[in-house]
């Protein structure tokens, strides 16, 4: 059984002047379920040009065979409040760990709560066998975090 | 100031069908969202909305669509008691007034156009036959079917720390519309007596309303929660200005909760997840 997904990313000019659906926009397929030797096929059938900050994935394979851990790392993205990454790590298909290592360090984001960062795992951790398949979020600095996400699971 | 809170539509299809019928099934949804667009944004100087805001076209001469939108946004607006309101939303908006001018009654229906352009963009992903998909444009999401056999699972953006989820919602043909603080300006007005939110999520059956309640409901502040809370089959999870973690009764039956934050953990945890409490049992 051969899962399909299909992430297209289109970006936009304008907070609310929604869609203007981008040409070059990502498009990933893969399959996984067909894995049974842990690996990830991620082939990236067009470009990443839709991303208006040079994307930065990278797959990295611990251990080889049935179980390994992965580290997807989603877009480097920034915006008003600065850079965002995203690292998610996978061993088989499961969501292990979420984390944010590249934080915004501008603006008026303000500090970061370090108190409501084992949450923001947490909630991720019980969402693994199933994905974290969106995330919703009013628009503006959210655009980052759910797309940096979004390009990382779009690996598993 | 440039605009670059660009806004990203996402397709997410998880049908078994041929790589290339998804791929045009959803190039057909994003077509469509483009028109749209063209129609309703208030970036777009020579858009509809525009047109009409500056008198230049008359409410007969739109388009059914433009009808349509209206007819929603009044609805919306007198069952909100005023608080969502298109033509208030508009005064505050930074991309009407680069288009208003003397005498005019420049309008904003942008917290209503996305609800309806993913309704739309789901209408267009069925009739394409895919029944298993999720349409996400700019954080509010429409969640059809399954995915891989399993209810969508949807996180919620932290209000303050944007890289963050702070809770997840599963289901099945659903929508998860949010409103957040760092939005407004941009085309929700407060009104001066309004106890303001960091955050309001509006999960139900239907994205149109989801989008609109979310958006009302932020306007009407700490009001709003229960005024979405009393809208049949909608519930709502939002973060008040305190942080404090408020939701509907019913929107137990969408979250998930990690274990070790649903029992016994309110101590460690006294932060967003830590501290909230079903509205039902807050109002006692």
């Amino acid at each position: 059984m051969k899962r399909a997904l299909l992430a297209l990313v289109a970006t936009v000019a304008g907070v609310l002047g929604i869609f203007n659906y981008n040409p070059n926009a990502t498009s990933v397929e893969l399959a996984t379920a067909d894995d049974v030797d842990g690996s990830v096929a991620v082939t990236a059938v067009d470009n990443a040009a839709a991303s208006s900050v040079p994307a930065r994935q990278s797959v990295t394979t611990t251990a080889p065979g049935q179980g390994a851990t992965r580290t997807l790392k989603g877009d480097v993205t920034d915006n008003s409040y600065g850079d965002v990454q995203v690292v998610v790590e996978v061993s088989g298909n499961k969501i292990v760990k979420v984390d944010v290592p590249k934080y915004p360090t501008a603006g008026n984001s303000g500090t970061i709560n370090s108190k409501a960062v084992p949450k923001l795992k947490a909630a991720a951790l019980s969402a693994q066998s199933a994905d974290v398949a969106s995330v919703s979020g009013a628009t503006y600095t959210s655009e980052a975090f759910k797309k940096s996400l979004q390009t990382a699971l779009a690996q598993l | 100031m440039r605009e670059l809170m660009g806004t990203v539509a996402i397709l997410d299809v998880r049908d078994e069908l041929p790589i290339e019928d998804i791929e045009a099934v959803c190039k057909s949804t994003l077509d469509h969202l483009e028109e749209i667009e063209a129609v309703f944004s208030t970036y777009r100087p020579d858009s509809e909305i525009n047109r009409l805001g500056r008198g230049e076209l008359s409410e007969q001469d739109a388009s059914p669509w433009v009808h349509e939108v209206l007819e929603l946004c009044e609805t919306v607006r007198a069952a909100s008691g005023g608080a969502f309101d298109i033509r208030r939303a508009a005064e505050n908006s930074p991309a009407v007034q680069h288009q208003g001018g003397a005498g005019v009654v420049p309008i904003e229906p942008s917290g209503m156009v996305k609800g309806w352009a993913i309704d739309r963009a789901v209408d267009v992903m069925r009739s394409g036959g895919l029944d298993n998909f999720t349409v996400n444009v700019g954080g509010d999401i429409y969640a059809a079917g399954y995915c891989d056999d399993a209810p969508w699972q949807i996180g919620l953006q932290h209000p303050s720390e944007s890289q963050m989820i702070m809770a997840v919602v599963k289901g099945s043909e659903f929508a998860v519309a949010t409103s957040g603080a760092y939005e407004r300006g941009a085309h929700i007005e407060m009104l001066p007596e309004v106890v303001a939110l960091q955050s309001i999520t509006v999960v139900g059956p239907d994205v149109v309303l989801a989008d609109a309640y979310a958006t009302a409901a932020f306007a009407m502040g700490t009001a709003g929660i229960e005024w979405v809370a009393g809208q049949s089959e909608f519930e709502v999870f939002a973060v008040t200005g305190e942080g404090e973690a408020l939701m509907s009764a019913g929107m137990e039956h969408y979250l998930v909760l990690p274990p070790e934050l649903s029992e016994g953990a309110e101590d460690d945890n006294r932060g967003v997840l830590g501290s909230q409490e079903a509205l039902s049992a807050h109002r006692e």
